[in-house]
């Protein structure tokens, strides 16, 4: 077996409160995830899954606990992941297209090549009619759709994916999953996914962690 | 336009109960002048009235745009640091227990009676609506969106003019707007203090050759020049925010 993309050690995550009573969200949590693997990630409602993935972003400072990722401990994980939320969080006074190269425009990508690569996307998975559209008129598939396409702009290596269908009907979210499986055949993408949904878990890992 | 109809209709209504009613001869109308009387002397004296009003509208404009420009700047500052913002917060807080119209005669002393105190006072009316709504809407951006800024390795300048500021235009467009309401008045506090032209120099020699139908005439084109400044930056709001705003989700 290959080295992990991802290795996580002993990763301990604890919040002060105003009262000074701490309270511990991860402790001592340990996971390896290889190259081109998909990882689910359930779990109920408050055990630390958007905690751990704040983590390994870089958006909350872990207690304890180390990160490596190709082998090397990453103090700094920030930008070496695309993190999709729960929400969609697209920007309503951009357009579809304007939208999806956001990350690269925070990575100073050329305008006009960033566009490019939009562009292709969008027509790679039939949106392109979507391109010059404000969120506001989309749908909320749609705009989960946009969102992980941005997503995949940023960083397409790892994806770190917080529930992004669970605000969605049954549905939609169905025809979704579907989506996200043929989007991620055409990339060598290694994914953590968090999701509360033990069937939608089996159709897309390779391996499920119960955390 | 079609929104305003009722207001529409509410004003012509008072105005033709106005006109009745001193018509009617409940009232002097050396006292009060019926409207069509104002309205009449404001055409006829138009083109005494011009030079002021465009007087007014020129301190009015820059005093706006140098408040906009300051307004701006404050907001970031605050935004930038919590140490700056507590620093900077309290003081901007009390300088709005500072009367302004009894720093008029002070700027007067200082810089003249030429325009510059006249601008001077109108960035002072309008420069603190715009400062603190500017830098609330700055502290407003969702929590999600920072996060997805963090996330991305984002700057703080980056944030701000890919993210935040975008985001707080609404805030910012109602302190512009508040300002944009205050801004005509200002200029001519300013120029009642001591002018050479303007809408306040022609009311004011209006009110003391007993012409109080040019005083209402000026009024009103105060309120129109206000409401003009107003209207600009409502267009200006639109074509900023139409898209920001929540449309018909097809869900």
């Amino acid at each position: 077996m290959s080295a992990p993309k991802l290795a996580i050690k002993n990763l301990s995550k604890n919040y002060l409160l105003t009262n000074n009573k701490t309270v511990t969200a991860l402790k001592n949590f340990n996971l390896s995830v290889f190259p081109g693997e998909f990882v689910s990630i359930i779990g109920p409602s408050g055990c630390g899954k958007t905690t751990l993935f704040n983590i390994i972003a870089g958006v909350e400072k872990e207690t304890s606990g180390t990160i490596s990722l190709d082998g090397n401990i990453e103090n700094s994980r920030r930008g070496k992941f695309g993190y999709m939320f729960q929400e969609p969080l697209l920007l309503p006074w951009r357009t579809v297209e304007q939208n999806l190269i956001l990350g690269t425009d925070i990575k100073k990508i050329p305008k006009i090549i960033a566009f490019k690569k939009a562009r292709l996307l969008l027509k790679e998975f039939n949106l392109e009619k979507y391109g010059d559209q404000y969120p506001s008129t989309l749908s909320g598939g749609m705009k989960q759709k946009v969102a992980l396409l941005r997503t995949l702009l940023f960083n397409d290596s790892f994806l770190l994916l917080d529930e992004p269908f669970g605000a969605l009907d049954q549905i939609t979210r169905n025809s979704l999953q579907l989506w996200l499986k043929k989007v991620l055949k055409n990339f060598k993408t290694t994914v953590l996914f968090i999701t509360h949904d033990i069937r939608e878990a089996k159709l897309l890992s390779d391996r499920i962690i119960k955390l | 336009m079609k929104k305003y109809k009722s207001s529409f209709i509410l004003i012509i209504v008072l105005l033709v109960f106005w006109e009745i009613y001193v018509r009617a001869g409940f009232i002097n109308v050396r006292i009060l002048p019926p409207p069509s009387l104002i309205f009449q002397a404001l055409f006829s004296h138009w083109n005494n009235l011009l030079p002021h009003v465009l007087q007014t509208l020129l301190e009015t404009v820059i005093g706006f745009l140098i408040a906009a420009i300051l307004g701006f700047v404050t907001a970031i500052l605050l935004d930038i640091s919590p140490k700056i913002n507590k620093t900077i917060y309290p003081l901007l807080i009390i300088s709005q227990t500072i009367p302004i119209i009894a720093l008029a005669p002070l700027l007067l002393l200082w810089f003249g009676f030429g325009i510059l105190p006249k601008i001077i006072i109108v960035v002072l009316y309008c420069y603190f609506p715009i400062a603190i709504t500017g830098a609330g809407g700055l502290s407003q951006t969702k929590k999600q969106f920072m996060k997805l800024l963090t996330s991305m390795n984002a700057t703080y300048w980056q944030g701000l003019f890919l993210v935040r500021f975008p985001s707080s235009l609404p805030s910012f467009f109602s302190g512009l707007k508040i300002a944009a309401t205050y801004s005509v008045a200002g200029a001519i506090v300013g120029e009642f203090v001591g002018a050479y032209q303007g809408l306040g120099v022609y009311m004011q020699q209006a009110a003391n050759s007993f012409s109080v139908a040019l005083v209402f005439a000026s009024i009103f084109v105060t309120v129109l020049l206000s409401f003009m400044i107003l209207k600009a930056v409502m267009i200006l709001e639109n074509l900023f925010t139409c898209h920001s705003r929540e449309g018909g989700n097809p869900d």
